[in-house]
């Protein structure tokens, strides 16, 4: 799915950050941290590549943000899951779910008949 | 709609979003190098870890800012602000494009306003105007007839397909207001209902009534508009109900037209409306309005019913009017040739609107080509830019800016550049305008009022903001090509670069249309020069005329003939007044009444000569000499035309006759206008030129009794100032006619130089013309020449740096630019022989190939070429081989 190491393709990565704020809202960088985590590093966002995106899902009404004060007493914008951003997430999922496994079924489909 | 005013209101507060977004930037870095310094990471090495992780800051803030929305207009805003700024950094390169582009613009708008003042602009206080037809009745091919007001109505009735069907006739009259001075106005006598046809609205009062309109009616009513309300009654709120005198008569003012309508033809304007039993009483010849003999010159205006077409309507008229020559044959029988034929549309009299789509279509075709050159000049200056700026662009891109940014800054500047230009482009138009108003240019009519509205307006944006992307384009994407290496490559190569052969062939035939045009120019210039110094046999600025008319006043033969001989001995006798005469005509270019003069037995070709009939004093206020024989005396000057008066030859006229031979005391047969008499001559005058060129006109001179007309000219030497003289003269008319106003009132110097108009005008114009083509011949030379001296910056450098002398460099950047100029100058030169073929016949004290002419066009246009190419040839000798290198 990724070209390079590094490099997510841009709706992979939005994606990637809808699922992520399906479980809790959190700031960008916590974001970035949780998807490396998450996928076991094998997406490693670029870190800077991930404000665009997240400019990107507010300005389509997916996510929205909100400015608060963290565990140490730091300014940080959060950011949350819109209902429609929900919405969206679901159904991207499915599509996701039925054309990966579309791929799957012919990548291990060894062979083939002759 | 909460999305759009949130995303504005985002735009508004940007600096504080930018805040936010760099508060939330540095907050990550902080927490990665945060976890990195718990990780066991040195933090100074945990902060440059953080960095590199996060990737190019600039970049991602960028990107974030664009993906907001609406940035476009953020960047449009940031672009024009840096365009503004770089332009304002280059003050010569913004000045030469602003004006090129204010030149281009500026001549197309002058265009449109004329366009529009002619075709688009509604007349004013006319309701649906687009229904509204002119009807004539006229001969294929031919001219308009008279109607009379029982054939109208008799139309109009015929026609149901017009919904009212009204006639105007126009005619200047004479007028006094209350105690004022007498003065001209144009009036036009109303058949019909011609303002509830026209769905015109009064400003004050009410129209006439139908009543009033009929054609037996006294007529002794008038509605006036309002521009003639606040010139002649001061703006007052009350004049109707004031009374006004006109061609003798007393009118009552019932009421006012709405502001700006002055007649329904653009190219005259009307002050007073009058009903049809005006008629009568204004000429004092009782017409029966209601005879349908009693045609008089009537322009027909009609409105078409609701659904109706202009061809519907022109066939039941037509049919219409066949049915009333049968009915009517002793009368109408001559309406069997006219047909009436609709036009749709008023404001450009019918006769005049083929010649006027023509002429229009010529001018926009001449300014299109110049507003193409300026475009072209301008995109040309463009690139010469875009290469000295190939290394910033080159910097941005690797910087990361994307190719449509790139290409919506280089609009930015040249929107920037246009819009300006534009600005200064509707001065130029409104400079323009005043070469065309009041003047009659290429069979296009004189335009009253040439206004400049919003429709100008808007036309000079669209024009600039087009002219914008046009002359942008090119030059943007050429910049796009460049990329980074390619920039490097390209200020190696010495070649001048794709596109400099037609850019070369574009300024050669700039240079060649521009020094034709300076030939045509010169040459007319030259003309206008030898027309005033023509030697005319008198100092026509030395004699003041003074044209009335008291025809209109009721006055006939006999009486006039006494008014004159009063007028004559009053200014005679006033102060300040050297010489006074009385004549029927003045020696200037006109119409003049024509007579047949021929000596008794000879049987020869009778001679055409102008007839003047003169005062005894008219040689001497002239300065004209007498050679032989003598003037009328002043016991002969009123003298009726009777046989044996005698008359005076002009020296040419006396010539034809008699030859050589003496002409004083022979005997001429003169046919006149008011028949044949036999004169004996009694003198010979000097010959005087009235025609505009040195042509000299057959004469014969009559004492003024012999006057067909009760109109004439008082001429006078005056030592006091004209205006007072003109005041002395019309104070004495007022003592015996307070209500005779002056027809003319100028020196005989200004009447000749009105006859010269259109030479002055043409000559103006081509000057104009002339002008701007060279400066914008000027204009692409230097963009040439500019272009591929930052083209060749790195050869030149290098060339210095081996020793090159000053010389070659200037040889090696002029040599181009000098072979445009040789191509264009022999391709100008022919260009401005041709022309002065063409204007040959307008062409006069000057022959087309005049050399020096031909020398000054080409010595003016080489100082413009070699400023054009001498400005970038001085910016290569300063180019030093170290920046060169730097550069690298």
């Amino acid at each position: 799915m990724v070209e390079r190491r590094g490099e997510l393709l841009q709706g992979t990565l939005e994606l990637l950050v809808l699922k992520t704020l399906s479980l809790e809202s959190m700031h960008g960088w916590g974001i970035g941290q949780r998807i490396q985590q998450i996928s076991r590093d094998v997406f490693q966002v670029n870190q800077g590549s991930l404000y665009p995106a997240l400019q990107r899902l507010m300005t389509k009404e997916w996510i929205a943000s909100e400015w608060r004060v963290t565990e140490n007493g730091r300014r940080a914008r959060y950011y949350m899951l819109t209902a429609k951003g929900r919405r969206q997430l679901d159904a991207e999922l499915r599509e996701w779910q039925r054309s990966s496994g579309a791929v799957n079924w012919i990548l291990s489909a060894e062979g083939g008949r002759a | 709609m909460s999305r759009l005013r949130e995303q504005l209101g985002a735009l508004f507060s940007r600096s504080s979003e930018n805040r936010e977004l760099e508060e939330e930037l540095s907050f990550h870095l902080e927490q990665e190098t945060k976890r990195l310094v718990q990780t066991g990471v040195d933090p100074g090495e945990a902060r440059r870890r953080a960095h590199v992780a996060f990737g190019g800051y600039d970049r991602v803030v960028e990107e974030t800012r664009e993906a907001r929305g609406l940035v476009w207009l953020e960047n449009a805003w940031r672009d024009l602000r840096f365009a503004g700024r770089g332009l304002m950094r280059n003050p010569g390169f913004t000045s030469v494009a602003m004006l090129t582009l204010a030149v281009g613009i500026g001549a197309t708008t002058a265009v449109f306003a004329l366009t529009n003042s002619l075709l688009l602009r509604p007349v004013a206080g006319v309701r649906a105007p687009e229904d509204l037809v002119v009807v004539q009745l006229s001969p294929e091919r031919g001219f308009i007839t008279g109607i009379s007001h029982a054939n109208i109505e008799d139309l109009s009735a015929g026609a149901p397909a017009l919904s009212g069907l009204a006639g105007y006739a126009r005619r200047t009259v004479q007028a006094r207001a209350s105690d004022g001075a007498p003065f001209e106005v144009d009036a036009a006598i109303v058949q019909g209902d011609y303002f509830g046809v026209l769905g015109l609205q009064p400003r004050q009062g009410r129209w006439f009534t139908p009543d009033e309109r009929a054609p037996h009616a006294a007529g002794d009513v008038v509605v006036i508009s309002e521009r003639f309300r606040s010139s002649r009654f001061g703006g007052a709120a009350d004049v109707v109900g004031r009374t006004l005198h006109l061609n003798a008569a007393l009118y009552t003012i019932v009421g006012v037209a709405p502001a700006g309508f002055q007649g329904t033809e653009r190219t005259s304007v009307t002050d007073v409306w009058l009903p049809p039993g005006a008629y009568g009483r204004m000429w004092h010849r009782p017409v029966d309005a209601s005879d349908r003999r009693a045609s008089i010159f009537n322009e027909l205006v009609g409105r078409l019913a609701p659904g109706a077409t202009a061809t519907q309507a022109e066939q039941q008229l037509r049919a219409t009017m066949t049915s009333l020559v049968v009915r009517y044959s002793e009368v109408n029988a001559e309406y069997v040739k006219y047909v009436p034929t609709v036009y749709a549309g008023i404001g450009v009299p019918v006769g005049v609107r083929p010649q006027t789509t023509r002429t229009l279509r010529l001018l926009l075709g001449v300014v299109s080509v110049l507003l193409l050159i300026a475009c072209a000049n301008v995109a040309n200056l463009l690139l010469f830019r875009g290469v000295s700026r190939q290394g910033e662009t080159a910097v941005r891109r690797a910087l990361g800016a994307s190719s449509a940014r790139l290409v919506q800054q280089h609009m930015a500047e040249g929107l920037l550049l246009s819009l300006v230009g534009g600005a200064a482009g509707v001065g130029v138009a409104v400079a323009l305008r005043l070469v065309f108003e009041g003047q009659s240019l290429l069979g296009l009519p004189a335009i009253e009022n040439l206004g400049v509205d919003w429709r100008v307006i808007s036309f000079a944006l669209a024009g600039a903001l087009l002219t914008g992307v046009a002359f942008t384009l090119l030059p943007a994407l050429a910049a796009l090509r460049a990329n980074l290496s390619g920039a490097m490559r390209a200020t190696g190569r010495s070649a001048t670069g794709e596109g400099a052969g037609l850019r070369g062939a574009l300024t050669v035939v700039q240079i060649a249309a521009s020094l034709g045009l300076l030939v045509g120019a010169l040459l007319l210039v030259r003309t206008v020069q030898s027309l005033g110094a023509v030697e005319r046999g008198y100092d026509p600025e030395a004699v003041l005329a003074y044209g009335y008319d008291p025809s209109p006043q009721g006055h006939d033969a006999e009486t006039a003939r006494a008014l004159r001989r009063r007028l004559l001995d009053d200014v005679s006798a006033l102060p300040g007044i050297q010489s006074a005469s009385v004549a029927s005509a003045l020696p200037v270019p006109g119409d003049k009444f024509m007579v047949r003069l021929a000596v008794p037995g000879s049987g020869e070709e009778p001679v055409r000569a102008a007839g003047f009939d003169v005062s005894a004093e008219y040689f001497s206020t002239l300065g004209t000499r007498i050679i032989a024989g003598r003037a009328f005396t002043a016991a002969e000057q009123h003298e009726p035309p009777a046989a044996g008066r005698g008359v005076v030859l002009g020296a040419m006229t006396a010539r034809a006759l008699f030859g050589d031979a003496q002409a004083v005391g022979r005997v001429v047969e003169v046919r006149g206008f008011t028949g044949t008499t036999q004169q004996p001559v009694i003198g010979v005058a000097e010959d005087v030129r009235m025609a505009a060129r040195d042509h000299v006109m057959p004469t014969v001179y009559q004492p003024l009794g012999a006057a067909a007309l009760p109109h004439g000219y008082v001429l006078v030497r005056s030592t006091l100032p004209p205006p007072q003289t003109e005041r002395l003269i019309a104070d004495a008319l007022a003592r015996i006619d307070a209500n005779i106003p002056f027809f003319s009132a100028e020196s005989l110097g200004d009447a000749l130089r009105r006859a010269m108009a259109e030479e002055r005008l043409l000559a103006r114009l081509l000057g104009l013309f002339a002008t701007l083509a060279v400066a914008l011949a000027g204009i692409g030379l230097y963009g040439v020449v500019a272009y591929s001296v930052a083209r060749r910056r790195r050869e030149i450098g290098i060339r210095v740096a081996l020793g090159a002398r000053t010389g070659e460099v200037v040889r090696l950047v002029a040599g181009q630019s000098l072979r445009l100029v040789a191509v264009g100058a022999v391709l100008g030169t022919i260009g401005g022989y041709a022309l002065s073929r063409a204007l040959a016949s307008r062409i006069f004290g000057v022959t087309p190939v005049d050399p020096a002419t031909y020398a000054a066009a080409i010595l003016a246009f080489a100082t413009v070429a070699t400023l054009a190419s001498a400005l970038p040839a001085r910016a290569a000798l300063r180019v030093h081989p170290m920046d060169t290198l730097r550069q690298e």
